[in-house]
């Protein structure tokens, strides 16, 4: 069962706002018949075709939206009511092609049959589904011409029924929220520890687990928690827990910097992303549970670019974050 | 230590000397890691936890000490500065003449780096090699200080000592400006973090004796700071870089708020550690009791003769043989229900009712139980350090008072259980006049609080003389909360809390797992009602509108025992919610 999420109480209120009581409610109206149609048909059939996929269900939305709600703070009332329609339009449908399997998901081809069965083929959402998942498909994957930069295709803005929305924003918001969706909630504790998901999956699996974000507008961050645990039995760590421990470092230095370089992207064509100037990364070691102390610094990563660094790993930015003076640091300690 | 000075001195830890300090310490090895690091840390815990000895003890001058006793090296990785926030600079109500809020908040701001920096200043001075190694540096030091904020320091000093004299010029200053007649007086030379502090640290740091050190700022009773200090010293923590220094902040469970300045908020495990400071206390295998078997010995060790924890504290031999009687009954029985069952199934069946059996076969007319023995006054001590040693100063107290300055090899049985029998009622008789030590604190709200935890004794009593499944549970969780109800109980128990007559701590949830807050009245309270204070690791649920009724109309907590329970779930009827 959906719980209207705050920032769906913010959208039928501009919509109101900005249409009157009868038309800005039909307009609520129609974003929430899709919402509850994709909640109830689309999204719990994802993982019967994707079952080794971190968690695209309806949580995952709640997640988006939530996100974007927090990356906008203020700002939110920059945006008028049809632009918080195109944009939770554009929430609830930027995954839905995960129903034809994960490969090019975003794409229009596979997100638009989606689309015309929620809304019936019927003729006045023409416009709406070029709008919508255009911008559902700068989330991810290559653009026209096969580069990465999928955010200069949008147009700063477009139009839904002659009304103008600032679609290149919401494109931009719906990349970041996405991405800042991460978390302990994609995925299962159980079906990791029974083995149940495909091999390839599991680093992605071990790496929700681990991971906690929050989105500190007020400090210009976006703030990233880790807490990694290794497993010892008696006093050494064995071959395949320091194999697995070191692959998921890796994996998470590796998306850092990725999450980074969203901060930096979409905040390059959004101002209403500005606030945010830094990621600022903790990392936690567990062993057996109990945190340990390693004395590693604080990481942040700013927008300052300073000629002639080219910083491609974290432990150029920090050599104690080195995979293996971290495990030697852990095998010290209690030695 | 004199020969029979009471080594069980339990006043706060800022009244004991430094070398008190070294002999008493004790180190919790789960969280002491964290105080010597580069991270920040908060200490949570109520008072008498053990938060300022953890912080003075990692101070630099206890440090300097302990290294000068161990004829050991000192080290100048890690310099701890204590900075205590219950002093008079730290009361100053300057600020509340500013109608300004964020004028007043810069006002703020500026006494809280005088302090800090008033006491990096001292403690650094306080320290002989430091003044040395200054020596060729004072003079560049000192002009380049005065450069940069455009002051004078006091010439016939060294660098540190007139940082001090600096400081304490500033205190007036600001003071004379703020009381001036003049109407919205401000501070124009208000100091900042960015505008002292760190160009403070940046100068004794370049003195190579410091050039790598990292200072540990250890903000101590930091509930003691007002609401904009509080958002300052959140804000530095959540700004700063830490590789010069670091924050360790004391604080009280419930009062630290860990908003910025500017609205945002800390992250527990990002920008800092929390370690919770009030240690369950499940049994004598806990950490808890553990490291209180170490604070006892060493307090003992003080007296400078070999004497063991159990020796000194003996307990009543025939509560003792009664409890193994009850013990050797209980697992007969056990071994009789659980016919090829598991070692676990009767081990589990004697910890729940070994002890229940002994109080269930006592005499309605009997006395109290003969409570003894070092276990015992573990476990009246809810786990605080504080509650642990005010019995035990008590006892030493009385033998001492009687031996005619005979050396004391131990505290008989017998004045033990009159101390903690006493310390017990003495408890009841605080509980009855709270309204005298709590502030905000009613008369009528005392009354309701008395009846909070008269009843509960009567439940908890009832529970172990007839419970079949948790016959020993003293602690307690809430359940069905309404916001209405919750909202007339939650001051009785925040009464409670501040007089340190119930405590909080954390654990699972029975229902979902997750974690929940539960409640555990301070066990001092048992003895004098009869009961175990050993407790077991269950918990009781309450329902709101029950311990409402406890409190406000005096009404005894409905008891149900296990079978019960299991017989009727709990359906709620057609008019409740």
């Amino acid at each position: 069962m959906w719980n209207k999420q705050p920032i769906e109480i913010r959208m039928e209120e501009a919509l109101i706002a900005q249409f009157g009581q009868e038309q800005g409610h039909r307009y609520y109206v129609q974003y929430e018949t899709a919402r509850n149609q994709l909640v109830d048909e689309i999204f719990p059939q994802i993982r019967a075709v994707e079952p080794s996929l971190t968690e695209h269900d309806a949580t995952h939305i709640k997640d988006v939206l939530k996100n974007a709600e927090l990356l906008l703070g203020e700002d939110i009332s920059k945006l008028n009511g049809i632009d918080l329609y195109c944009l939770g339009l554009v929430i609830l449908f930027h995954d839905v092609g995960n129903i034809h399997g994960r490969k090019k998901h975003n794409l229009y081809k596979n997100t638009v049959t989606v689309y015309n069965h929620v809304r019936n083929r019927i003729a006045k959402y023409n416009h709406e589904r070029t709008v919508v998942l255009r911008a559902a498909q700068a989330h991810s994957g290559l653009s026209n011409t096969g580069s990465t930069d999928t955010l200069k295709d949008i147009d700063p803005t477009d139009h839904i029924d002659g009304h103008t929305v600032r679609l290149r924003d919401i494109a931009c918001i719906l990349r970041f929220a996405d991405e800042l969706s991460e978390g302990p909630q994609r995925t299962s504790t159980f079906m990791q520890v029974n083995n149940k998901y495909d091999p390839k999956s599991k680093i992605f699996h071990k790496y929700a687990d681990s991971t906690h974000i929050h989105i500190d507008r007020p400090n210009e961050r976006i703030a990233i928690t880790y807490h990694i645990d290794i497993e010892k039995k008696g006093k050494k760590f064995s071959a395949k827990a320091e194999k697995e421990f070191i692959e998921l470092i890796h994996f998470t230095y590796h998306r850092i910097l990725k999450l980074d370089q969203e901060r930096k992207y979409t905040k390059h064509y959004s101002g209403l992303l500005s606030p945010f100037k830094k990621t600022s990364v903790k990392l936690n070691i567990h062993v057996n549970g109990q945190l340990q102390n390693l004395d590693l610094n604080e990481i942040t990563l700013t927008d300052i670019v300073v000629p002639g660094d080219e910083c491609r790993n974290i432990f150029e930015l920090d050599e104690s974050y080195r995979v293996e003076n971290i495990l030697d640091a852990l095998k010290s300690i209690g030695s | 230590m004199k020969k029979n000075k009471n080594p069980f001195e339990y006043e706060g830890s800022n009244n004991l000397s430094d070398e008190e300090i070294l002999d008493f310490y004790i180190e919790d090895f789960n969280y002491s890691r964290f105080i010597q690091s580069t991270r920040n840390v908060f200490l949570v815990g109520e008072r008498g936890t053990g938060k300022t000895m953890a912080l003075l003890y990692n101070s630099f001058i206890i440090q300097s000490k302990l290294a000068a006793r161990e004829a050991s090296s000192l080290s100048f990785d890690k310099i701890g500065i204590h900075i205590p926030c219950n002093t008079p600079l730290f009361h100053k109500k300057e600020h509340l003449l500013i109608e300004d809020s964020f004028r007043a908040s810069i006002v703020s701001e500026h006494y809280l780096v005088l302090s800090i920096v008033s006491q990096i200043a001292e403690t650094l001075s306080a320290i002989e090699e430091i003044e040395e190694a200054f020596k060729p540096y004072n003079k560049k030091l000192k002009e380049e200080f005065e450069y940069v904020l455009g002051i004078t320091l006091h010439k016939a000093s060294s660098f540190l000592t007139s940082i001090t004299y600096f400081i304490k010029k500033e205190v007036i200053d600001t003071q004379r400006k703020i009381n001036s007649p003049e109407s919205n007086s401000f501070y124009e030379n208000a100091f900042s973090f960015s505008s002292l502090a760190l160009p403070f640290i940046n100068s004794l740091k370049s003195v190579p004796i410091l050039g790598k050190s990292h200072f540990m700022l250890m903000i101590d009773d930091a509930h003691d700071l007002n609401k904009s200090q509080v958002e300052t010293l959140n804000s530095w923590i959540a700004y700063r870089d830490h590789s010069d220094f670091s924050f360790k902040v004391a604080t009280t469970r419930k009062n630290h708020s860990y908003v910025t300045s500017n609205g945002g908020s800390i992250l527990e495990g990002h920008d800092f550690t929390s370690i919770d400071m009030g240690k369950a206390l499940f049994n004598k295998d806990s950490d808890f009791a553990k490291m209180a078997r170490r604070i006892i010995q060493k307090r003992l060790d003080t007296l400078g003769r070999k004497i063991k924890v159990d020796n000194f504290f003996p307990i009543n031999p025939d509560f003792q043989k009664d409890l193994e009687e009850c013990k050797e009954k209980v697992r007969l029985e056990a071994e009789d229900k659980f016919k090829g069952g598991t070692k676990k199934q009767i081990r589990d069946h004697i910890y729940k009712y070994a002890r229940a059996e002994y109080f269930r076969n006592r005499s309605s007319k009997a006395n109290r139980p003969p409570y003894s023995g070092i276990d015992t006054i573990i476990d009246i001590s809810t786990g605080v350090v504080r509650n642990l040693l005010d019995p035990c100063f008590w006892m030493y107290d009385t033998v001492l008072s009687e031996s005619n300055n005979r050396e004391i090899k131990s505290i008989p049985y017998t004045v033990q259980n009159v101390i903690i029998i006493n310390r017990s009622e003495a408890k009841w008789e605080i509980l009855k006049s709270l309204h005298k030590i709590v502030e905000g604190c009613t008369e009528e709200d005392s009354k309701k609080v008395f009846c909070l935890f008269d009843n509960l004794m009567v439940l908890f009593r009832e529970r172990l003389l007839k419970h079949n499944s948790e016959p020993r549970a003293i602690m307690f969780s809430i359940s069905q909360k309404k916001d209405s109800i919750m909202e007339r109980i939650q001051p009785l128990l925040d009464i409670a809390i501040k007089s340190q007559m119930l405590y909080t701590r954390s654990g699972n949830s029975k229902d979902d797992g997750k974690q929940e807050t539960y409640f555990v009245p301070n066990r001092m309270l048992l003895p004098a009602r009869g009961l175990d204070p050993h407790g077991q690791h269950a918990r009781v649920s309450l329902k709101a509108v029950d311990i409402l009724a406890a409190a406000e109309n005096n009404k005894s907590f409905p008891f149900v025992d296990a079978d019960n329970e299991l017989k009727q779930p709990v359906q709620t009827g057609l008019f409740d919610e």
